[in-house]
């Protein structure tokens, strides 16, 4: 007789022949990030508009002085790069109409100001706006991925979803204070479907994207390392004795919304970081999703959490915005060569002038 | 030390993740499904003793960590943290089974032991480990499936169940002991 070890051991094996590791998968349909209204930043504008819109809400006279301070730093900067750029454009012979040509200089500089902010974000506004620049990455992946898989035989859409900031936003480290306050939204909504493909589709799906990925490497070789060098500035700054001054602001504030109370049961202690907070108010709307709370119950949590979280919030991240967007300029002068690069990457991939 | 981490981790060489951008969530949690979905698959299969409701608990674990990405510590314990969430979503599936049965049984309507789709489980010369499996304890049941159907190391099923390495052994040598009477038995 077999002993339970050995039997055990038999079943698993019998086990993974029914389910192998590599056998096909249904469909994953990520939930939306949170659940209420749409429609806010769906439609995210251009990088100057996304800045100056700011200005409507007077409750945010910090963050528009901070917004506009990197408006301004952004625009010296832009027009530095554009200056040594435009040097050699001249010397090229570059025979273009004065229409055109101011056209082209206009989205140069739009492209310009996201390869800031996509690397080196120094607020919240700045690094949703960012994210445009990855999008547009994905939409030129997908499009060359659905090309390649269709010589492959394969049809996948090369349409992609509209941009969707629910995939992007980081609510702990860059939150956007005022998009929040004024959406009642952590993250805006919009459901995520993750096709499953055959095992042979998946194979032709992987060769195709990693073709795909072949142009933007020099983009993100170049942007990746630039991005961890800013990270550290910004892990720095969000540590350092001014910004960790406003914990104890945080713990008040937190505490007359009911703190430690947490639907998981007391926090085990106080708020020592920001994260730690996120998380707290996080917990509210995760813990009543998950418990199947309806659409109104979310969306009245929504807007009293998001609120919770922008009041409590606005002291630490404005003093840690303040020095990250004291400690942007400098640090945009000292990788200007890196910017450059990338500026020209950028226009190269994802100028009008490259589109197919 | 942990969000340098994660931050960098959304840095990753394009080689690593599937797409040469900063990693979001939806990707993260789409990368491990693909990845160790299958795997989970199985083991809540055999917990449930059906291939679909371990495949909706599997689902189901995945998108409650993508909702509480943000929760996460550290985003490179996301697996730990899906195992521990196909647990408890096993842990309430067969709570509700509990619940269906007894009512069955109140009503004299007993459910099948077996249907055709729990058969497909595992082939016939083995159905009998599976129907021993689910007459242990939970927690002896999930200690010996993650042991023997994930191939996970004792230190790692102290982390999905939550409880210590300790614990572990112990809970394993009496599960196993208690499988081999109940075999027995059977035979």
């Amino acid at each position: 007789m077999n002993t339970a070890d050995e039997r055990l051991r038999a079943a698993a094996r019998d086990a993974l022949g029914i389910f192998p590791s590599d056998g096909e998968l249904p469909p994953l349909s990520l939930p939306n990030g949170t659940h209420s209204r749409s429609s806010h930043v769906g439609a995210a504008s251009g990088v100057r508009a996304r800045l100056l819109g700011t200005i409507r809400a007077r409750a945010w006279l910090t963050p528009v002085a901070a917004g506009a301070a990197v408006a301004i730093v952004i625009a010296g900067v832009v027009v530095a790069r554009q200056a040594t750029g435009g040097a050699a454009a001249s010397g090229s012979g570059n025979r273009s109409t004065n229409s055109q040509s101011a056209a082209q200089n206009r989205e140069r500089a739009q492209l310009d100001a996201l390869v800031v902010k996509a690397f080196v974000p120094a607020t919240g506004p700045q690094y949703d706006a960012g994210s445009r620049l990855l999008y547009l990455i994905q939409v030129r992946e997908l499009q060359a991925t659905a090309k390649c898989m269709a010589a492959a035989g394969y049809h996948i859409s090369d349409q992609a979803a509209p941009f969707n900031l629910s995939t992007y936003a980081d609510n702990s480290q860059m939150p956007d204070l005022q998009r929040i306050a004024s959406t009642h939204e952590f993250v805006p909504p919009g459901g995520i479907k993750v096709p499953s493909y055959s095992r042979a589709e998946q194979h032709a799906y992987n060769t195709c994207a990693a073709q795909a990925r072949v142009p933007f490497k020099g983009l993100m070789s170049v942007g990746r390392p630039l991005m961890s060098q800013w990270w550290k500035v910004i892990f720095r700054i969000q540590a350092s004795g001014p910004v960790r001054a406003r914990i104890p602001a945080l713990n008040t504030c937190a505490a007359r919304y009911g703190f430690p109370n947490d639907p998981y049961g007391n926090a085990s202690g106080p708020i020592k970081a920001f994260p730690d907070f996120m998380s707290w108010v996080a917990g509210f709307m995760d813990g009543a999703g998950s418990r199947g709370a309806s659409n109104a119950t979310l969306r009245h949590l929504a807007r009293h959490w998001t609120s919770v979280f922008v009041t409590c919030a606005r002291p630490i991240v404005g003093a840690w915005e303040r020095l990250q967007i004291a400690a942007q300029p400098g640090f945009l002068a000292q990788h200007a060569s890196q910017l450059r690069k990338l500026d020209k990457l950028a226009w190269q991939l994802l100028g009008h002038h490259s589109s197919h | 030390m942990h969000h340098e981490e994660a931050r960098l981790l959304h840095a990753a060489p394009a080689s690593a993740g599937p797409a040469a951008l900063p990693l979001t969530a939806a990707d993260h949690v789409t990368a491990l499904y693909r990845a160790h979905g299958m795997d989970l698959v199985r083991v809540a299969a055999v917990m449930l003793g059906s291939r679909a409701s371990g495949e909706d608990a599997v689902h189901d674990a995945f998108c409650a960590v993508f909702r509480r990405w943000d929760r996460l510590a550290d985003s490179g314990k996301a697996l730990a943290y899906v195992r521990a969430a196909v647990l408890n979503q096993c842990r309430s599936e067969l709570r509700r089974q509990a619940r269906l049965e007894r009512r069955a049984d109140r009503h004299h309507r007993p459910l099948d032991a077996q249907s055709p789709e729990q058969a497909a489980i595992l082939g016939e010369e083995h159905r009998d480990v599976l129907a021993a499996l689910r007459r242990l304890p939970d927690r002896q049941r999930e200690a010996l499936i993650l042991r023997y159907f994930l191939d996970m190391p004792d230190s790692e099923i102290a982390v999905a169940m939550g409880i210590s390495h300790g614990t572990v052994k112990s809970t394993v040598s009496r599960a196993t002991t208690a499988l081999g009477k109940l075999l027995k038995e059977h035979s």
